[in-house]
């Protein structure tokens, strides 16, 4: 029975379609980055007004760095499109009545979040190794190979730091009686932190794990710090997450 | 670009993004059609759904049914 929720959790994505497009929309906007930089000297040569016999001369760019801008992509739409989808988590069920339903079957709170972030985790993790390996497939036919170690590095950390976010969300969600709400608050926080990083060296911060997981292609890293802040943000969202779990709607 | 003129590397070039593109389009015209009501009226979204490439399916999914 613990895991009832779970599996109810899966049923309505499948139905929902969830669990069909999230994974596609983002292999599609991951085969886009090869493709566009592959035909980049085309689509400048008839796009632009360009007098004839303009030479541009742009440098083939390596298979990491095809790589490095794929999760960049994935890092700022992906990361858009999962949330988005993610949006309406808690704050519909409330709407709904279906939490205080729950609440009043005598479920700890704490299965219901986990439950619903166990199956939010999943979903992006398949969803990212599946847009990776689309990445993956285009980069070898356009480009040329790659270090599969690196790559390999790259795309778990990239997991990790979509679950963080997604922990950060869920936490809001939770607290908050809108799920946009909760949303642009993950988004604003994830902005601005991004924007301090790239001055300030607080290397350890989970929010390094985004950039991290591009660097990891090109150069060596040390992850142990803000993988450990990270495990402890996701645990501590979790945590304050299924205390303060709101029921019922205020405005009912 | 020498790709262009292989047929067969162009085939495993186009052949998983037209399956893709595919793959949002039909599912997101079933759940429209099994969809009693929409966010708006139906056959706006079934010409975005099908004329809009990818982005298309994806916004009638995040804002396209209604809220039940």
């Amino acid at each position: 029975m613990r895991t009832a929720i779970f599996k109810q959790e899966w049923k309505e994505s499948w139905r929902n379609k969830r669990l069909v497009w999230v994974p596609v929309a983002l292999m599609l906007l991951a085969a886009m980055q090869p493709l566009t930089l592959y035909f980049l000297p085309d689509i400048l040569a008839s796009g632009g007004n360009l007098p004839d016999g303009t030479v541009i001369e742009i440098p083939t760019p390596t298979p990491a760095e095809v790589l490095l801008s794929v999760s960049e992509q994935l890092r700022q739409i992906g990361l858009l499109v999962v949330l988005l989808s993610a949006m309406h988590t808690f704050s519909q069920e409330r709407t709904l009545g279906t939490l205080a339903w729950l609440k009043s079957l005598n479920i700890p709170a704490s299965r219901i979040v986990m439950s619903k972030w166990a199956h939010y985790t999943l979903l992006s993790a398949v969803s990212i190794l599946l847009a990776q390996g689309t990445a993956a497939y285009y980069t070898v036919i356009l480009f040329d190979s790659f270090d599969v170690t690196d790559f390999v590095i790259s795309t778990g950390l990239l997991i990790v730091h979509f679950v963080v976010q997604l922990s950060i969300f869920f936490l809001f969600a939770a607290l908050l009686e809108s799920g946009l709400v909760a949303l642009v608050i993950t988004l604003g926080v994830h902005f601005v932190l991004s924007l301090l990083l790239s001055w300030i060296d607080w290397d350890w911060l989970p929010w390094n794990l985004g950039g991290l997981s591009g660097q990891a292609l090109i150069e060596d890293i040390s992850v142990t710090w803000p993988l450990v802040t990270s495990i402890v943000l996701i645990g501590l969202a979790l945590v304050i997450a299924s205390k303060r779990l709101l029921f019922l709607s205020r405005s009912s | 670009m020498e790709i262009m003129n292989d047929p067969g590397t162009l085939l495993l070039i186009l052949l998983p993004l037209l399956l893709l593109q595919l793959i949002l389009l039909v599912v997101a015209m079933i759940d429209l059609f099994k969809r009693p009501e929409t966010n708006g009226p139906k056959w706006v979204w079934l010409l975005v759904i099908v004329f809009i490439n990818i982005l298309g399916p994806i916004v009638y999914f995040l804002w396209g049914r209604t809220k039940q």
